[in-house]
């Protein structure tokens, strides 16, 4: 029962954060057709970005907020530098490869900014809901579930819900789609295409920022986050297809809960998470390479 | 001291690279199309060195990706010794320069940083914990020259001169081995503590051979307590509850964990939230006989040495967790001249392990100067023949048959107090020592490291023993001293 119970909290809290950052890459790649190798950096500069409001004496929920607002800005930031001189002349980024290096780039340069202008050491954020009425944590079959956990999984479960209903409801997640789908075509419909793209990109950034702070009491604000967090986070994208929001979410929980069980089968098992975690995503994309939730496009010649 | 850092475990970290370095390891080592030195100099090679007016010494640091904080101290505290050595009219006349090299993340740049360095014609090289370091060694070797092994320990692995074998006499170390530390933290644990069980978590990523683990079993079993269980993590894991499920059901009375400040914070905080904290000796002994499971946390040097893995677990770390530390690494000595040098060329304070890679300079320098020469079997005959040291903190030195920095009676043993909570409850009560005092470099943390003195005072007494008297007389670190000076074997049971 421990062990059920353990696997369960370990894939909510983990996989809701991963299905956060995993939200970011499908919400780009719906504007952009490309994957923003920045989105893992971007949790970088959201947590050590908090980590500097609270190191100046400001309470955690504001910055929270003031991260939010500034990793949106570093998103945008993104586009414009990595993204936008690839689309001069009217280019497709995404007929060619050369996002990979620049989106990647613009990563590489934000971690490095982060350690000349606040430091490479990890550092503890406080929780933003440390206790509810008192609670500050609740043992289940002597597992324990905290404030944060929970926080985690309700706030994940409203992006998620939020993305998803914006996409399919609203006119700019139908914009968003129609830039996806034939940019060309969205912009003679009158569609800003360039601000959809830049909005895409500061959204994905805000929802980096909402997983460090959120995820910071568990893991830390290190530098070493964006890229194992942005790594897997991206695996859980492509795994429930990138461009889905409820595929991020599925994607997220299926990484998480993989890792869970294999550290729960064995004492030897983390040996064996990154094996498992890719054998799944190479198993699904076999079967599935779309994604699970992913949408298969179909050429019409 | 955390910054030593993943060192002791750099030269394992080829799968942890692997897997954390991805594409821009790729393109790194794509960047470079040989691994070979161009042009390096053959065996038994020429000198080099810089100009006739300059020493050229290179650095080889983790000034980016995971351990670049590692880089951080490296860089200033080789900073502020270069300055002194240059201010004092250098070496022969000849000012020293560093050319400092960054492997990152990624073991493969080893070799060519190293070539690269050897084309800049160096007169030797500090390794100061970067990856690459087993990569680059067979060239080292081949090539003889001069390193001093700074934040890596080939001497736990075996492969340090002499029992590494001849071809790898140029190397020196300075780091504090780990075979040492858990030699002393396992006598401590059963002799000190009383404690029959241990469990340990170690990085399966950083330690893929388990040869970290290997020597937790051999040391621990030589002191009479049994292994109850074995959990692995990797390095950028933040959950460890299974892994602390099936150890809650085994109660071992110690939980050695060896990872990283991060893997020490988090671990302790999820005892935290498990119900587990470390309480005292008696409260974790008793898991043993039906009590709750409270188990005594012991940590790595790089993991729990410094006070960083407190500031990261806030309130969850409990004063009481120790770990292992060398005497010449208590950088807040005022008889230590590398927080002087600080001060003074940088306007700042040592944070730990500002001693070791200055340490390693000198004794590079000293052999150049004892050789009269660059040429680098004359200077590896000049670092083994240079005699006894003192530079950046503890006097220490090498001989033809040990290339080893650091002795067994220098380990002691370090644990956190609190500042910001005040000295925690114990019977009998002990005195904070002196560097709590206002004014001292703690009074204004929250937390930092403390030196036991008592568990390794004999031995370090031997060691060193007018530094020993310092510290008695002056209290510093001497949390088994009691409010009369006197030192006692039940001290320090919280």
């Amino acid at each position: 029962m421990t062990d059920l119970v353990q696997v369960i909290v370990s894939t909510a809290t983990i996989g809701s954060a991963l299905a956060l950052v995993a939200l970011g890459y499908s919400l780009v790649f719906s504007a952009t057709g490309i994957v923003n190798f920045a989105q893992g950096p971007l949790l970088v500069v959201a947590g050590y970005g908090a980590y500097a409001v609270t190191r100046a004496g400001l309470p955690v929920a504001l910055a929270l907020l003031l991260a939010v607002a500034g990793t949106a800005a570093a998103g945008a930031v993104v586009e414009v530098v990595a993204l936008r001189p690839l689309r001069r002349d009217g280019a497709d980024p995404a007929a060619g490869v050369g996002w990979v290096l620049t989106t990647f780039a613009a990563g590489l340069v934000a971690v490095d900014m982060v350690r000349i202008t606040v430091d490479a050491a990890p550092h503890a954020l406080a929780p933003v809901v440390g206790s509810v009425f008192g609670w500050s944590v609740w043992r289940v079959a002597g597992v324990a579930v905290t404030p944060t956990d929970v926080s985690i999984v309700v706030v994940t479960l409203a992006a998620v819900t939020g993305v998803d209903v914006a996409m399919s409801r609203t006119a700019r997640g139908r914009a968003l789609r129609a830039v996806a789908q034939d940019r060309e075509a969205a912009a003679l419909m009158g569609v800003d295409t360039t601000t959809v793209v830049t909005c895409a990109f500061a959204a994905a950034g805000a929802l980096a920022a909402v997983a460090a702070v959120l995820l910071a009491p568990k893991v830390f604000v290190r530098l070493e986050n964006g890229l194992l967090l942005g790594l897997e986070a991206f695996v859980a994208a492509v795994l429930g297809g990138l461009g889905s929001a409820r595929g991020a979410l599925a994607g997220g929980y299926a990484v998480a809960a993989v890792s869970a069980v294999v550290r729960t089968l064995s004492p030897s098992g983390s040996r064996y998470e990154f094996v498992a975690v890719f054998a799944l995503f190479l198993v699904t994309l076999a079967v599935r390479p779309s994604g699970l939730f992913g949408e298969r496009t179909v050429e019409k010649v | 001291m955390s910054r030593r850092q993943f060192l002791q475990w750099a030269g394992h970290a080829g799968l942890a690279a692997a897997a954390a370095a991805g594409a821009p390891a790729l393109l790194g080592s794509c960047a470079y199309g040989h691994d070979g030195p161009p042009g390096g100099a053959g065996p038994s090679g020429g000198g080099g060195g810089g100009s006739s007016d300059t020493l050229l010494v290179g650095v080889v640091a983790p000034f980016s990706g995971v351990g670049s904080f590692l880089g951080d101290i490296v860089d200033r505290s080789l900073d502020a010794a270069v300055r002194q050595v240059n201010s004092t009219g250098g070496v022969g006349g000849r000012k020293v320069e560093l050319v400092e090299r960054d492997t990152g993340i990624d073991p493969s740049a080893g070799p060519r940083v190293y070539a690269d360095l050897v084309s800049k014609g160096v007169v030797g090289i500090l390794w100061c914990g970067a990856v690459g370091f087993g990569q680059a060694l067979p060239q080292v070797r081949r090539d003889h020259m001069p390193l001093v092994a700074v934040f890596n320990d080939p001497f736990s692995s075996g492969h340090l001169y002499p029992e590494g074998g001849e071809a790898g006499r140029s190397v020196f170390q300075i780091l504090l081995p780990d075979r040492y530390a858990k030699t002393v933290l396992a006598r401590y644990a059963s002799t000190d503590r009383g404690y029959r069980t241990a469990a340990y978590m170690y990085d399966s990523l950083l330690d893929p051979d388990a040869t970290a683990r290997a020597r937790f079993e051999e040391a621990f079993g030589a002191a009479g307590i049994e292994v109850a269980g074995v959990e692995s993590f990797s390095l950028l894991d933040s959950d460890y509850g299974p892994q602390l499920q099936r150890l809650r059901e085994r109660r071992p009375h110690v939980l050695y964990v060896d990872g990283l400040a991060a893997n020490t914070a988090g671990v302790v905080s999820q005892l935290h939230d498990l119900g587990a904290p470390y309480v005292d000796t008696p409260t974790a002994r008793a898991a043993g006989t039906g009590g709750d499971w409270h188990p005594h946390v012991f940590g790595s040097p790089p993991g729990s040495g410094d006070k960083s893995w407190v500031e990261l677990a806030g309130d969850n770390a409990r004063v009481g967790t120790v770990t292992a530390w060398h005497l010449g690494g208590l950088v807040y000595l005022p008889s230590f001249a590398i927080g002087g040098w600080m001060r003074k060329f940088l306007g700042r304070e040592p944070t730990g392990g500002e001693e070791s890679a200055p340490d390693g300079l000198a004794a590079l320098l000293a052999g150049v100067r004892k050789a009269g020469s660059t040429d680098r079997d004359k200077v590896v005959r000049g670092m083994e023949e240079a005699g006894p040291l003192t530079f950046a903190s503890l006097e220490f030195g090498f001989t033809p048959e040990r290339h080893l920095a650091r002795i067994p009676d220098e380990v002691a043993i370090v644990t956190m107090e609190r500042a910001a909570l005040g000295p925690a409850p114990t019977e009998p009560p002990y005195a904070l020592g002196r560097e709590w005092s206002p004014g001292q470099v703690f009074a204004t943390t929250p937390a930092g490291p403390t030196q036991l003195v008592r568990p390794t005072l004999e031995a370090n007494r031997r060691a060193h023993p007018a530094l020993v008297e310092q510290i008695l007389a002056e209290g510093y670190g001497t949390q088994c001293t009691k409010r009369n000076g006197a030192l006692t074997p039940e001290c320090k049971v919280h």
